[in-house]
């Protein structure tokens, strides 16, 4: 009986131990797509801002030569 | 007993659910990202043939004054009109926080940018517009020839091109402010 109590008891602990690993791995997860998502903006955005830098130098040309 | 060992069946269950949902959840955001890399190299496709169009669209208007530079016998040298590339940047952020303060900034980089590009647009526009009077009343005083005043037409119409590049850049700009 006291062997069986302390098998229930190792898997109650380990039960818990995957649980919370789960929560951990799923939040990591979460974070990770959110940064991505985040960051592949930010790219644009940093893209944009060139375009438009560049843009604006050649328009600066051609007025000039205008 | 049964109790204990019902609640130890429950907890057990719930880490394998837990288990297949993470590795759901893993493979959604692949997916995800496959799909943002492929509509990025759409619009990367879509830019270049805007490019492609551009490149097309110039030798045109050098073509045009070449004819009327053989009368005057003067060879120009062709140059290509430059092509802007974007650039893949990584910004390996340990945190979304991090992220969220980068792409603020970035924002805010952005917002000064197009204010400025908005009133580089009105000032060139403005610019374009008398340039073009001034033209048209020098070609009606037969102040200028016809070559000239051709050679100098192509000038305009290849400064409101890229004007008109720029407001279409301009207007990315406010929606990307805008999200």
């Amino acid at each position: 009986m006291k062997s069986m109590k302390k098998a229930l008891v190792a898997l109650a602990v380990a039960a818990l131990l995957v649980a919370a690993c789960n929560t951990k791995a799923k939040k990591q997860a979460l974070e990770a797509a959110e940064i991505q998502k985040i960051d592949s903006v930010t790219m644009v955005m940093e893209n944009v801002k060139a375009e438009i830098d560049f843009t604006v130098q050649e328009v600066d040309k051609l007025i000039n030569e205008l | 007993m049964h109790k204990i060992i019902t609640l130890l069946l429950i907890v057990g269950m719930t880490g394998l659910v837990n288990t297949s949902a993470v590795a759901q959840l893993n493979e959604k955001f692949k997916k995800k990202a496959e799909q943002e890399q492929a509509e990025d190299k759409d619009k990367d496709k879509s830019g270049s043939v805007l490019d492609q169009v551009k490149d097309e669209a110039a030798p045109a208007e050098k073509k045009a004054p070449a004819k009327t530079q053989k009368e005057e016998k003067v060879e120009e040298v062709v140059v290509p009109d430059p092509v802007f590339t974007p650039q893949v940047y990584t910004y390996n952020h340990p945190t979304s926080v991090l992220a969220k303060e980068t792409q603020l900034m970035k924002k805010g980089e952005l917002k000064a940018t197009v204010t400025d590009a908005e009133a580089k647009v009105t000032a060139a526009r403005e610019k374009i517009a008398a340039a073009k009077d001034a033209l048209e009343k020098n070609l009606k005083a037969k102040k200028i020839r016809e070559a000239e005043y051709t050679k100098n037409m192509f000038k305009i119409m290849k400064a409101e091109k890229w004007v008109d590049d720029l407001e279409l850049s301009v207007k990315k700009g406010n929606e990307l402010i805008a999200e």
